[in-house]
């Protein structure tokens, strides 16, 4: 209980620490914090349009930290979110611009599964270069992201192609393919999928702690040579879980596209989600249902900071800084935390050599 | 398990009850008085030296010239299209005028400007991507500047080898290469021009790369359809004596010693009468260009630089394009577009 208080404390003063320093820079700038506060309050909840277009921007981020959760809980590290995005949302893009005339629902899921497709597939060509060369997935896939960045640039000039003024942008999307929203929010922002927050922090929690599959995961993660004792297959867990989170990404792909308010594909839509999607399950400790509160702060930063700066005339790059603030912030809350958690446990009895990278690939 | 569960619920619970009720309205408040405000949104830094700057210099001119008319919001570096269209939807809910200042703003123009009937949306420098009766497109044919400049640029080479350099390719953009490419001809059909496109105006290490390979193949006259790249241009031609550099948009004759002279664009003046015919409730929905007659383009030359002939030359195409003598060939006019059109 009290080491619960001691968390919750932390994060207060993380929380409040972050407002001090935002403050602090307002004024800097020659902004009252309270306009700034009202500005940011009226720009993210004031208004169910508003409030809606928050919640539907935190959909795509929550669901790249629960791809790094999962990778994460199978102990592979890669940063290829933001190219398994773009290449989810060209697939779901280039499906969604075929399916005019095709009934709704057939067109939104064949859309979703595009994405889906797309980003497993490209998490794909890392997981293979890691199981069977050996390749370091955080090498790989932050390099394959610069190849899925020509890729879109070549395909919203060439085959996607739609705009009008022969703008990179694709057509706009068919109706039948945009995902639907509630009808009762005015300008429709608030996107059904939101749904996902929910169902899949749940879907992900059961996943791990009722299944086997789960337990597999967790334990190549954990132990790799008692999860070898065990007949689990570490490399076999880790190809899986960087599928299953490219996966998630290019969901993500999708949801960018066909939830949000602007349907079509043009160079720069990823828009920070991929790597952002990170800050936010690290923020959330890898916890799911912290990961829905930490998206939806994120969301409301960059949708603030919009307002902001309309309003104020903020500059927008103080949104990035203040979201680098709060990393920084709970990073080292997290590390005091560690450090006494560490001060008051006993000294560790030697343990064996963990296993190598090369040992696990071997 | 229940617990983890119980926490989902809070978790999304209050944010989605947040959005179904929230209090706010979103009709904001506009001017209280009888004002007329006016917002401005580009994708660029406000501060680019180039397109956004001039253009946000002739909003601010408009607003100099009648104190009822307030520039009251400014969004700049909008660089997404999410990010666009919230940017456009914050201005508009709070102003009477909204300036679209960049191409790639079409499409949101298109999803913004209908939810917002009240608003008098200026679209800069790009077609409408769906015509509504509350968007002016705002174009100019630089076209036709670019002709005098290619001109100018064949008869100033040795190599007879020119080369333009852009941004991303948008037809804005090709009608400097089309422009040059039809002036070059009809000075001396021997001229060469090449085309390179950095996809960022702003990008000074891909422009200089582009225009090393450029001198490397030949060209010996460049001009740039960039920003803040152009300094990447001016690193190259300095380091290769007898390299002629040309601008758009400005004369920048200050920045390097190598440039030439620049196909201006009165962007300034384009935006002042814009906004002001906008504020006025008298700038006509479609589109609008502005090409030579209405004095927003010409082409000038640095002080000290440009022989006698190439003056007169440019002077010549200059009053040839005027008069309908000579006759744009097809890319170095912007495409037409269907719907109400009208030519400045």
């Amino acid at each position: 209980m009290k080491a619960f208080a001691v968390r919750v404390l932390t994060q207060l003063a993380v929380a409040a620490a972050t407002l001090l320093f935002a403050a602090l820079l307002l004024l800097a700038i020659g902004v009252s914090p309270g306009d700034a506060a009202t500005a940011f309050w009226n720009g993210t909840f004031g208004s169910p349009t508003n409030a809606g277009t928050t919640l539907t921007q935190a959909v795509p981020l929550f669901l790249v930290a629960l791809g790094w959760i999962v990778a994460d809980k199978a102990g592979r590290m890669h940063v290829g979110f933001p190219g398994q995005v773009v290449i989810g949302g060209c697939a779901a893009a280039a499906v969604g611009l075929q399916c005019d005339g095709v009934p709704r629902v057939l067109a939104i899921v064949a859309c979703a599964l595009a994405g889906i497709a797309g980003g497993a597939l490209w998490a794909g060509i890392v997981a293979w270069l890691w199981a069977s060369r050996g390749v370091l997935e955080i090498i790989s896939s932050l390099l394959l992201n610069l190849v899925a960045l020509q890729v879109l640039a070549w395909l919203v000039r060439g085959p996607l192609q739609g705009s009008l003024d022969q703008q990179p942008q694709s057509a706009n999307f068919p109706a039948s393919t945009l995902w639907p929203a509630v009808e009762s929010v005015p300008g429709r922002t608030l996107s059904y999928d939101v749904i996902l927050l929910p169902l899949l922090a749940a879907a992900l929690i059961w996943l791990f702690a009722r299944t086997v599959f789960g337990f597999e995961l967790r334990a190549a993660g954990g132990n790799l040579d008692a999860a070898r004792w065990n007949g689990i297959n570490p490399v076999r867990m880790g190809v899986s879980a960087i599928v299953i989170s490219g996966g998630l990404a290019g969901l993500a792909g999708a949801a960018l596209l066909f939830a949000g308010s602007a349907p079509w594909l043009s160079e720069g839509f990823e828009a920070g989600i991929g790597f952002n999607g990170i800050a936010v399950a690290l923020l959330a400790r890898n916890s799911p249902i912290g990961a829905i509160v930490t998206a939806i702060v994120f969301a409301s930063l960059n949708v603030g900071g919009t307002s902001l700066q309309a309003l104020l005339d903020v500059p927008s790059s103080l949104t990035s800084v203040l979201q680098g603030a709060v990393i920084v912030l709970v990073l080292v809350a997290a590390m005091l935390l560690r450090r006494r958690r560490a001060a008051r446990r006993p000294a560790a009895p030697v343990t064996t050599t963990p296993s190598t990278e090369k040992e696990l690939v071997a | 398990m229940r617990t983890r569960l119980a926490l989902i619920s809070f978790a999304t619970a209050i944010p989605v009850l947040l959005a179904g009720c929230g209090g706010g309205s979103d009709e904001a408040a506009g001017a209280a008085d009888d004002s007329t405000t006016i917002g401005f949104l580009a994708p660029a830094p406000r501060n680019d030296g180039g397109f956004t700057q001039y253009a946000l210099a002739g909003v601010q001119a408009a607003v100099d010239a009648d104190p009822k008319l307030k520039l009251t919001s400014i969004v700049d570096n909008a660089a997404e299209s999410q990010e666009q269209i919230e940017g456009l939807q914050s201005l508009a809910a709070n102003n009477d005028v909204v300036v679209a200042d960049g191409a790639v703003l079409n499409k949101a123009v298109a999803v913004v400007a209908p939810k917002y009937p009240d608003t008098h949306f200026v679209l800069i420098a790009s077609d409408l991507e769906a015509l509504a009766p509350n968007v002016s497109s705002v174009t100019v044919a630089v076209g036709l500047n670019a002709m005098v400049a290619g001109a100018v640029a064949s008869n100033a080479s040795k190599s007879k080898k020119i080369g333009m350099i852009a941004g991303p390719e948008v037809p804005s953009s090709t009608a400097w290469y089309y422009g040059m490419a039809q002036g070059a001809k009809i000075e001396n059909p021997a001229t060469s021009v090449a085309q390179a496109y950095t996809n960022d105006y702003n990008d000074v290490g891909k422009a200089k790369q582009a225009a090393e390979a450029m001198i490397a193949n030949g060209a010996d006259q460049i001009l740039s359809d960039l920003d803040s790249g152009s300094e990447g241009i001016y690193q190259a031609a300095d380091a290769k004596a007898g390299t002629g550099v040309y601008n758009v948009f400005a004369l920048h004759c200050d920045e390097n010693p190598n440039i030439i002279g620049s196909g201006v664009v009165n962007w300034s003046d384009v935006l002042k009468a814009s906004v002001t015919e906008a504020a006025a409730g008298t700038l006509k929905a479609g589109a609008i260009s502005f090409g030579l007659k209405s004095g927003a383009l010409s082409f000038q030359f640095c002080p000290g630089k440009g022989t006698d002939e190439q003056k007169a030359l440019a002077e010549k195409i200059t009053k040839e394009i005027s008069d309908g003598t000579v006759v744009p060939e097809k890319g170095v006019l912007l495409p037409q577009p269907s719907y109400a059109f009208e030519q400045r």
